[in-house]
């Protein structure tokens, strides 16, 4: 294989020469292809399981053993369709999705979803943090310390003024991610009950209680989360993927989706673990100390930095998407492409986004707790409005010609629609009613 | 439009990477290609309103309304308004 410049075929009006890779089997066109395209899909799927899905997921283990595995088979296809529709639509425009709701459907819900997505957002960086506070603390170092020292790196992987330098050390910490088999692995779950508990749809003894309800709606709305929609197509854009890239972005966010699912599973089989050995849930950083009681301490340090490493991936590409969607919106130069000097703008947003979590996690007596329950009222009222967008955007084939939704995609979107509406619903008629449910008796 | 797009896009290039020429297959990253003709959007203007989309939006906005009161109704129960928290 070797590089070199070539040049676009004779007849191309206003052919420019482009740098391109040189290879002598259909193969290895096709792998490098691939691997040309590859990153966004997978980002966005793995960042998914950040510092809430990490608590999600254990918790989930913790209190229902492997009775809520089968959800996240369920989860699968659907997050794979949900961001499917994101990669048509960004590759087809070349745009945002805030610039893209802002233009198709004006300017109140252009502000309506962008400033709900600014707050959920930061809502968001501030747990992100709270679970690299409370990582760094039982890893024995200190947070005044460790939280500015991680909150400067992630501010120097992004403000390189090169997308394909960012976008390597985060398909790095993406596959640092893979730890996390081993972690189950070594929780040793058993392959039977591994198939079984994903195969199977199966409820716990006791019923449909509150904590159960709320535990299923957490999962699905950490599985599937706006900032996502908008991540995902910045990126592309950004990327700047072409018509001929769709199959193999389709290809990037159905391994992503692979991985990130198969993550969370593992994540569930160590909160179940936990519990098999009678240990009581409080947040995923004990939890690490005490799988660390039986497993070893390299085990509890593993989990702990992947905890770090869950935060991380999650604040930055929710700080790029909150950046990413404020530079459209205001048409300020937003990419990782172009130095800091001509998108300060756009670099300022994801800076102060990192910079303003960090300091409110530091401050002592924050309300952390608030901020949390913030975070999944705000993302619950968030979710069905943005993926109605999305739905409505994909079935507008003036903007979109043939990548417009088939009616087979309209069925199977329209059905995730109903189900997240029906579940923020239930939510929030437990929030009014809050009897409407029975309570858990404990017996799991 | 498919037609000059495929051209502009070169659509034929890139989907089979065969360049006559050198007589191989050739790999252009997205970042060191040629832009392509995207759908420009700021001259398609606002969303027509169709009956499915003034239905969803009409939808979106009930729902809205609906999370609000339920989640304001909450914070005053909290704030002890009516009564005392739960």
């Amino acid at each position: 294989m070797t590089n070199r410049m070539i040049t676009m075929p004779a007849g191309v009006a206003g052919a420019q020469p482009v740098r391109g890779r040189v290879v002598k089997s259909r193969w290895a066109h096709r792998f490098f292809t691939f691997l040309a395209v590859f990153g966004p899909g997978l980002i966005v799927m793995v960042a998914d399981n950040d510092a809430g899905a990490v608590s999600t997921y254990t918790q989930a283990g913790a209190q229902y053993g492997t009775h809520l595995q089968w959800l996240m088979m369920f989860l699968l296809p659907v997050t794979y369709f949900v961001q499917e529709m994101v990669v048509r639509l960004g590759i087809a425009t070349g745009k945002g999705h805030a610039a893209m709701i802002y233009q198709r459907f004006g300017k109140w819900w252009g502000m309506f979803s962008l400033l709900d997505l600014e707050i959920v957002n930061f809502l968001t960086l501030v747990t992100e943090f709270a679970c690299i506070n409370l990582a760094l603390t039982k890893l024995g170092v200190d947070p005044k310390l460790g939280i500015p020292l991680v909150a400067i790196g992630l501010v120097l992987i992004t403000v390189s003024g090169s997308y394909r330098r960012w976008e390597r050390t985060v398909v790095i910490l993406c596959l640092l991610d893979l730890a996390w088999f081993v972690i189950a692995w070594k929780m040793h779950p058993g392959g039977w009950q591994v198939a079984r508990s994903l195969a199977v749809p199966s409820f716990p003894a006791g019923g449909l209680t509150a904590d159960l309800l709320f535990l299923v709606i957490a999962i699905v709305g950490t599985t599937i989360a706006p900032w996502q929609l908008f991540f995902q197509q910045s990126c592309i854009a950004d990327k700047r993927l072409r018509f001929a890239d769709i199959p193999w972005a389709r290809l990037d966010t159905f391994l992503g989706a692979c991985m990130t699912i198969s993550i969370a599973a593992c994540m569930m089989f160590a909160g179940n673990a936990s519990r098999l050995h009678g240990f009581h849930f409080t947040d995923p950083a004990q939890m690490a100390v005490d799988l660390g009681t039986i497993a070893g301490p390299v085990l509890k340090n593993a989990f702990l930095l992947l905890m770090i490493n869950a935060a991380v991936l999650g604040t930055t590409a929710i700080s790029l998407s909150s950046a990413w969607a404020y530079g459209e919106v205001k048409g300020w130069p937003h990419s990782l492409q172009m130095p800091f000097r001509k998108a300060r703008g756009f670099y300022a947003v994801y800076l102060l986004c990192v910079a303003a979590a960090a300091a409110i996690v530091l401050i002592p007596g924050a309300p952390l707790q608030l901020i949390i329950l913030g975070v999944q009222v705000l993302a619950g009222v968030m979710l069905p409005s943005a993926i109605i967008f999305l739905q409505l955007l994909l079935n507008d084939k003036e903007l979109l010609g043939e990548y417009a939704n088939k009616p087979w995609n309209n069925a199977i979107n329209w059905t995730i629609i109903i189900v997240l509406f029906a579940l923020s619903l239930i939510l929030a008629a437990q929030v009014a009613a809050p009897g409407l449910f029975p309570a858990s008796d404990g017996t799991n | 439009m498919p037609a000059t797009m495929k051209l502009l896009n070169n659509e034929e290039f890139l989907r089979h990477g065969y360049d006559e020429n050198l007589d191989r297959y050739v790999i252009v990253h997205p970042l060191d290609d040629m832009p392509e003709e995207k759908i420009d959007i700021e001259t398609l203007g606002p969303l027509p309103m169709t009956r499915s989309v003034k239905w969803s939006l009409l939808s979106l906005r009930a729902y809205l309304i609906l999370m609000f009161v339920l989640v304001s109704y909450r914070v005053l129960q909290l704030a002890g308004l009516f009564g005392g928290s739960h």
